[in-house]
């Protein structure tokens, strides 16, 4: 028999070996010959991948408070065979990441999510690294700070990806004041010990925040004069009057100048480019913002998090929640943006954690406060941005019934933690990989639960493909079908690792949608410097 | 002319075959001829479903130019087992179709079947089946050739598949540029 060459295949033979293989085997076999590349190609067969994979949610990836690291709190995993192990397992402890757990110095969190690719920042902050926890892959962003800045205080970072679109990511900076003090340090003295006790321990790593009434006032010292002891009274309180006047005057052009200014230069790390750039993104429609609004807008929305403003990207757009009360829609193909106010939603006393995200029919806005759940679609047609009220919903009872039951509920969910190997549930043993949306652990509510509460719910985040939010009670997570009023129970998210505390609580989380696609380079030049 | 003599089962369903007086003959490019029961090769192979309701079926052996005897002795073998085992609705397909159809995982005695065979008559054979539009048997045996493929590197693939590396220096660095994420182990 003469020696056979498998390229000899009939084409059509070949793409039906080739639809057979995961993703990743794919693409291996890909790069084996020319014309094993064209059969692939010709035929689009990781484009089928790029479609399929990305659809459904494997988990949420969760920040808690004071804590050294994040966890995924999702269905446990059991693998059907040593073959699947290897090549689709998602690592939910990210263990690849070069992070080492064990210094206390190696906090981190992820900062945001898209589309499979995470984005963290490890090294107690001091560091960007984007990863596929699917693929195992990682790579950092070269830094766009000085290594100890406080680049949370001004700046928001975002991931945008769309394997649909392309391969590569962007990182984005969205500053959360109008100058980026981090190139000229700001000059008031820091402040750190008149700060709430509490707070310097929350969030210990960070410094003195900038403050702009005192980067304003610095730039004016007619005050001072004020405080001169040769003046006569008069004069002072002349001098004081004008300086608080001047003072005043400058302030109220600063503040009244519209947020944010057109062009929005932005700082965008381009995975294509290998490299940050400066991309100037005009306004299109009206300003609905002041930096005065900006500046009576608290930098963090509560003391609980999220710690920066959540943000979407869908369709080639990038939708950021800013400080000032707005989303605005960043369009990073044709380099303009529009803004619209968020919705009405301020109840006054009431802190909340508004949540933006992806669902099914595009973005999503939603809150609860109260115990009512609000949730809002963003309207797009005819170029103009308009919130349109998807639900208004109570969830009192609901809060009653998972108190109450809670413990005794069947828990599909686990927190993945380093040493949690008897944390997972014994009766689950089917090898599901994805949450069944339509048929786990439903419950019905009893009516006549009147006790006192205490509890409500945030949002932990949206079903990307179905309008589902996610729910948590402190850590108690239900899944809620907008549509059929359905809830889910899915269990506890607290990481047995995390300590016990009255400040116990969820910073912020991202829903989780695996991805087998995306370009990551495993970076081995990091320095530990 | 001399009919070979397959093996056992083929021999049996040969005989059969030619007490009912329905069978076909297949002659394999090197001449030597098979008996195949009709309604097998009719429910498994769209090609001979055709032939076979065209008329042009020829008694002293219907000529495969393009299959070799030992790959058209294994498509009788399979055809003739493929009979024996419970038949399922569900594979008796009326076209091929390389797109859509969801893949049924092989059964025990189709995993038996493709594993004893070496990887150059699994190759025939899967040419064999494409040419004959058998699409079950293209399945089972494409199934076992893409179980070969996974979890192996670039170098490992051209290795069990005898491909030659017909990349330049450039075209590599390209192509692993693009696909990074799936080389994570070299």
């Amino acid at each position: 028999m003469e020696p056979t060459e498998m390229v000899a295949l009939p084409d059509d033979a070949l793409a039906h070996v080739f639809r057979r293989l995961p993703p990743r085997s794919l693409a291996i076999a890909r790069g084996a010959c020319n014309a094993w590349r064209a059969t692939v190609d010709g035929r689009a067969l990781l484009l089928l991948h790029r479609q399929h994979l990305p659809h459904y949610v494997h988990g949420v990836f969760v920040n808690y408070i004071d804590h050294c690291r994040p966890h995924l709190f999702s269905r446990p995993f059991r693998p059907s065979s040593a073959a699947a192990a290897a090549e689709e397992v998602v690592d939910g402890m990210l263990s690849f990441l070069p992070i080492d757990n064990h210094r206390v110095r190696d906090w981190w969190s992820v900062l945001d999510h898209c589309r499979g690719l995470v984005l963290c920042d490890i090294k107690s902050g001091g560091q960007l690294c984007v990863c596929n926890p699917a693929t195992r892959r990682w790579t950092l962003v070269p830094p766009r700070w000085p290594v100890g800045a406080i680049w949370r205080e001004y700046t928001s970072v975002y991931l945008a990806f769309d394997p649909a679109m392309s391969a590569h990511y962007e990182v984005v900076l969205i500053p959360t004041e109008p100058e980026r003090p981090w190139r000229e340090p700001p000059s008031p003295p820091k402040r750190r010990n008149e700060r709430p006790a509490f707070e310097v321990r929350l969030h210990g790593v960070d410094d003195a925040p900038f403050c702009l009434d005192d980067w304003l006032q610095s730039s004016s010292h007619l005050g001072d004069l004020a405080d001169d002891d040769d003046k006569d009274e008069e004069e002072k309180v002349f001098i004081r009057q004008q300086g608080q006047r001047q003072v005043q005057s400058s302030m109220e052009e600063d503040m009244a100048a519209e947020w944010p200014p057109t062009p929005w230069t932005l700082e965008v790390f381009s995975s294509s480019a290998g490299r940050w750039e400066q991309r100037a993104f005009v306004r299109h429609g009206d300003p609905v913002a002041t930096v005065q609004d900006m500046r009576l807008d608290q930098r963090r929305l509560t003391c609980r998090g999220p710690r920066q403003r959540y943000a979407a990207y869908w369709k080639g757009a990038l939708y950021v929640h800013c400080r000032g009360s707005f989303i605005t829609r960043f369009s990073m193909l044709n380099y303009d943006y529009q803004v619209i106010k968020t919705p009405e939603y301020i109840k006054k006393g009431i802190s909340a954690k508004p949540y933006l995200g992806i669902s099914e029919k595009g973005v999503y806005f939603g809150i609860v406060q109260d115990r009512q759940l609000q949730i809002w679609i963003l309207n797009e047609s005819c170029g103009r941005l308009e919130w349109v009220l998807k639900c208004e919903d109570d969830f009192t009872h609901c809060v009653q019934h998972v108190r109450k039951y809670g413990a005794q509920m069947n828990a599909p969910w686990i927190v993945h933690d380093a040493h949690d190997a008897d944390n997972a549930p014994k009766a689950i043993l089917e090898e599901r990989f994805e949450w069944d949306s339509d048929h786990d652990d439903i419950f019905t509510i009893e009516d006549g639960l009147n006790e006192e509460h205490y509890g409500s719910f945030d949002i932990l985040g949206f079903h990307p493909y179905k309008e589902v939010v996610f729910l948590a009670d402190y850590f108690t997570v239900v899944a809620y079908h907008l549509n059929t009023s359905k809830v889910q129970f899915l269990g506890n998210s607290r990481p047995k690792s995390y300590y016990r505390s009255f400040t116990n609580d969820i910073y912020e989380s991202f829903v989780y949608t695996p991805c087998m696609i995306g370009e990551l380079n495993e970076d081995s030049t990091m320095n530990e410097n | 002319m001399e009919v070979d003599k397959g093996k056992g089962e083929a021999e049996e369903t040969r005989k059969v075959a030619e007490a009912d007086r329905d069978t076909v003959t297949l002659k394999s490019s090197d001449g030597k001829l098979f008996e195949v029961s009709k309604e097998a090769a009719a429910r498994l192979s769209t090609v001979l479903a055709g032939m076979i309701a065209g008329g042009s079926i020829d008694d002293n052996g219907t000529d495969l130019k393009q299959i070799g005897s030992e790959a058209l002795e294994n498509v009788v073998d399979y055809c003739n087992k493929h009979a024996n085992s419970i038949p399922s609705a569900a594979l008796i397909s009326s076209s091929i179709s390389f797109n859509t159809a969801p893949f049924k995982e092989p059964e025990e005695w189709e995993r038996k079947f493709v594993d004893r065979l070496s990887h150059d008559a699994l190759f025939d054979l899967v040419e064999a089946a494409n040419f004959l539009g058998m699409e079950r048997l293209l399945d089972v045996t494409c199934h076992k050739i893409s179980e070969m493929m996974k979890g192996k590197s670039p170098d490992q693939i051209r290795e069990v598949f005898n491909i030659k590396n017909d990349y330049t220096k450039e075209e590599l660095e390209e192509i692993r540029q693009e696909l990074a994420w799936a080389f994570y182990d070299d």
